[in-house]
């Protein structure tokens, strides 16, 4: 297996109040050709500023991100990002959203144009090209998100929580189209999720982190073959365990972030009731 | 599937109704307030013909379009005076909006220059400007000069204002993009925030133009300037409040016209993006 991306070492600090908040202690981790990583954690550990860290929109106070062994210090032209709030301009209409990144790199306009009508198909929204993004649901905004990504050909997808903003139901249909683009398009992609099933269902791997500052608690391989069905008693068994690593995180959790825990600890709750 | 054809079929529908207003340029839901308007004159013209009111102190409304239709509207004076007006008041505007925008867009994306400029600009903003008007006189002399700097002056902050808060509004995401993708400085002003910001410029730019009609007209009295507000305070210091009216209700004709055939179809446009 070929890596493409090492995390070596990485700490973040960040300023608070005039002091320093360690936020990411010491993350290393190694991510494979076209694999897909789901990093997941309690809320506020850090994940998040981590995936920033690896897209080069933040830069880490120790250690590095090296992609393909060359070290990351801003955006990477083979690296791109899909937003849990989209982030599309609603100023601009399907097609246009789409061919953003391409027109950033100066690529000609029939082209590009050329590029966004394949991608529209290839995420389902043929007879949408010319809609606003507030004429579209939810999942159809995070499609056109997902093209946008795709659409300037990158090594690897980045996912800030690209389901989470989407009704359940949408979002599980989502996933399984997300994880038929992983496997037709052969990228590597790394979602980072706080939805364990969701991590379960689409991984190879799930790093879980640590409450704050973050460590690599768990380096998780997911031993299911696909397609996963969650119902499958194997799944529910990796489930559990999965829930009994988080679980035991959340227990040791220091006072202050106590409140958080214990907020999520119910959510967990919710999910097996 | 039935979401989405049923989706379409709405699409569809509210593309025809955008598409029918913009050929005809009229909707009837913003010419509705003639109706009203037309109750205030009936009921105007009745009190005076029963000598609930006095001619002399308001003369009635029938009089008053007489006059401007077929009198003012001839006098070349009278049209040369609106016009000088009316260009007072854009070219405030449109002066108002270079200067306003790209400190708007500074200051709304370096917070240190926000807080170090900004409430100067706020001072600046809450003197009231009619005191400030016989300043500019003093300083440009009485004339169009006065008269459009201080038109300018006026216009600036509510565009300043409106905008600043619009690029505060621009979502952290949007910029993020922008990096990923290698945005060139150029295309994140050109390409994210002036769009972005673009409802908020309207908006600034429709209350700056509000605010000017009230004040051009003081402009011209104090500045002494041959416009719709220097006819009306001759009319009213001669003693004829019926051509006082009709250069009120030219100014208010020529507002509401502006008002419904440009800011309203521009309105229009920007909500078909617009949440």
């Amino acid at each position: 297996m070929i890596k493409c991306l090492e995390v070596e070492k990485v700490v973040k600090h960040h300023h608070q109040n005039g002091r320093h908040v360690p936020t990411l202690d010491e993350i290393t981790f190694d991510v494979h050709n076209k694999e897909f990583i789901c990093i997941i954690g309690p809320s506020g550990c850090g994940k998040s500023t981590l995936l920033k860290i690896i897209a080069g929109l933040d830069l880490p106070t120790s250690g590095r991100v090296k992609f393909r062994g060359e070290i990351i210090r801003g955006p990477h032209p083979k690296i791109s990002m899909v937003f849990q709030s989209f982030a599309l301009f609603p100023w601009r209409n399907v097609l246009q959203n789409i061919e953003f990144g391409l027109e950033m790199r100066g690529v000609p306009k029939t082209e590009r144009r050329k590029i966004a009508l394949e991608l529209v198909e290839l995420v389902g929204l043929k007879g949408y090209e010319n809609a606003y993004p507030k004429e579209l649901s939810g999942g159809m905004k995070q499609r056109v998100g997902i093209a946008r990504a795709l659409a300037v050909d990158p090594e690897i997808v980045l996912m800030d929580e690209a389901f989470s903003a989407i009704d359940e139901f949408t979002a599980q249909v989502l996933r399984s189209e997300v994880l038929e683009l992983w496997e037709e398009t052969e990228k590597t992609f790394i979602l980072v999720t706080h939805n364990l099933t969701e991590a379960l269902e689409l991984a190879d791997r799930i790093l879980v982190l640590s409450a704050k500052p973050a460590k690599i608690k768990h380096n998780y391989h997911v031993n299911l073959k696909r397609p996963r069905n969650r119902t499958e008693p194997k799944f529910l068994k990796c489930q559990k365990e999965l829930f009994q690593i988080l679980k035991d995180e959340l227990k040791n959790t220091i006072v202050r972030h106590k409140l958080k825990a214990i907020h999520e600890h119910h959510k967990i709750e919710d999910m097996e009731a | 599937m039935a979401f989405s054809t049923s989706f379409k079929k709405v699409r569809k529908q509210k593309k025809v109704s955008t598409e029918t207003s913009f050929k005809n340029g009229f909707k009837f839901e913003n010419w509705l307030f003639l109706i009203p308007l037309g109750m205030v004159f009936t009921v105007w013209e009745i009190a005076l013909k029963l000598n609930l009111i006095s001619s002399k102190t308001l003369p009635a409304p029938s009089k008053i379009l007489t006059v401007l239709f077929f009198d003012l509207l001839k006098d070349p004076v009278f049209i040369v005076g609106v016009f000088h007006s009316l260009i007072t008041l854009m070219l405030g505007v449109v002066l108002a909006a270079i200067v306003a925008i790209p400190f708007a867009i500074l200051t709304g994306l370096e917070s240190k220059l926000d807080s170090s400029l900004t409430p100067l600009i706020m001072i600046v903003g809450a003197l009231p400007d009619v005191a400030l008007l016989p300043l500019f006189v003093y300083w440009f002399g009485p004339g169009t000069t006065a008269a459009i700097i201080m038109a300018t002056v006026v216009a600036f902050f509510p565009i300043f204002f409106t905008v600043r808060e619009g690029v505060k509004d621009i979502p952290k995401d949007y910029f993020h993009v922008a990096l990923i993708y290698k945005a060139r400085k150029i295309d994140v002003y050109t390409k994210l925030v002036l769009p972005a910001v673009l409802p908020q410029l309207v908006t600034g730019i429709r209350l700056a133009y509000e605010f000017l009609w009230e004040i051009v007209l003081a402009i011209e009295i104090i500045a002494r300037v041959s416009g719709v507000g220097f006819i009306i305070n001759f009319a009213v210091e001669s003693g004829s409040l019926t051509y006082a009216f009709a250069g009120i209700f030219m100014i208010g004709i020529i507002a509401i016209i502006i008002d419904r055939l440009v800011f309203q179809r521009v309105e229009d446009r920007i909500r078909r993006w617009h949440e």
